[in-house]
């Protein structure tokens, strides 16, 4: 999913949970931020395609896979605080909804899937969740004042 | 042997081939026996820290680190590195390391969860530094460092550096195998006939 519909969910588990503080940017880093990883893969991208469009480039890292969970889970532990793996979930079902190959064991091992709903439109999907998820941001918002 | 990954290989044969050339030529122990004494000093250090005998812990801990890097040494000077050997070192390596966390908690100087969370780090980077070639070291020496910073903080180092190098072994391994498939991928377009537009 696109970076916008990584900001709705999680601000709709920020306004859901009432996080702040520090809790704030943990949420928005392990909900959002961590998309920064593609970057890893531009000069890659960038020698093999130039500017033209490679629609299924293999953007994704390991960051962005259930196997991040391996570290997420000590690190959630180790700083008493459940906010990276809430968080974290939902990045990942969002990304699982597109039909880009992952590779949700990598680098331990190298199945590879397309997620949720393959056969339905990826526009599609991203339209609905956007609709839901503003929403969902509204109503909270609504509610809260 | 495993720390033939690390950065510090060369440096650490260099200081070792001499004593190591000597130990072998002189007592004829194979690096496996040698890894063993390392191991069996390893857990008596972890002894000694359980009894709060951090100096005697110390002192051991040096021994069986001494013996860690002559084994590695022995076996690339005279040609004896084996599969079993290598499996060997990080079996005992990592039971040493584990143990040494739980004495330090068994001791009261750190949490038992800070001593868990730090060894399962330490796990998860040894998962993957065969392939990423990504040890940063910072295991056993954390009872050095522990003994002038404290243990806390020693501990939670030794879990922040090791759970970083987790993170860092991942993202270098899928960069080079995605490296690898746009190699592949850039040739296999380039040996293709061109279609005439």
């Amino acid at each position: 999913m696109t970076i916008f519909t990584h900001i709705l969910l999680t601000t709709v588990g920020v306004q859901a949970l009432g996080v702040h503080g520090g809790d704030l940017a943990l949420a928005y880093g392990f909900g959002v931020a961590l998309d920064v990883d593609h970057a890893l893969k531009l000069p890659l991208y960038l020698k093999k395609n130039g500017l033209k469009n490679e629609k299924f480039y293999h953007w994704r890292t390991s960051l962005q896979e259930p196997v991040s969970l391996l570290w997420i889970v000590p690190l959630s532990i180790f700083i008493r605080s459940v906010i990276p793996v809430i968080f974290f979930v939902p990045h990942l079902v969002l990304d699982y909804l597109v039909s880009y190959d992952k590779r949700p064991l990598f680098p331990f091992h190298a199945v590879t899937t397309r997620g949720f709903f393959p056969n339905v439109s990826d526009g599609l999907k991203e339209i609905i969740t956007v609709i839901i998820l503003v929403c969902l941001n509204l109503i909270l918002f609504l509610m809260k004042r | 042997m495993l720390e033939s990954y690390s950065v510090l290989n060369e440096t650490v044969d260099r200081f070792w081939l001499p004593v190591s050339t000597f130990v072998h030529k002189q007592f004829k122990f194979t690096p496996n026996q040698i890894s063993f004494m390392g191991f069996v000093a390893g857990m008596l250090a972890a002894g000694a820290i359980a009894l709060d005998r951090i100096e005697i812990g110390m002192a051991l801990m040096f021994i069986s680190q001494f013996l860690d890097g002559l084994d590695g040494t022995i076996a690339r000077k005279f040609g004896l590195q084996t599969a079993l050997g290598e499996q060997l070192e990080v079996v005992f390596d990592r039971s040493v390391e584990c143990f040494m966390f739980l004495a330090l908690a068994y001791a009261g100087k750190v949490g038992y969860t800070e001593a868990v969370l730090a060894f399962v780090a330490i796990l998860l980077l040894t998962s993957l530094v065969r392939r990423s070639g990504v040890d940063l070291g910072f295991k056993r020496v954390v009872l050095y460092i522990g003994y002038f910073i404290g243990f806390p903080l020693a501990v939670q180092l030794a879990f922040w550096v090791n759970l970083g190098g987790f993170v860092l072994s991942m993202l270098v391994i899928d960069y080079r195998v995605q490296r690898e498939d746009d190699r592949k991928a850039i040739e296999a377009r380039n040996e293709a006939p061109q279609v005439p537009q």
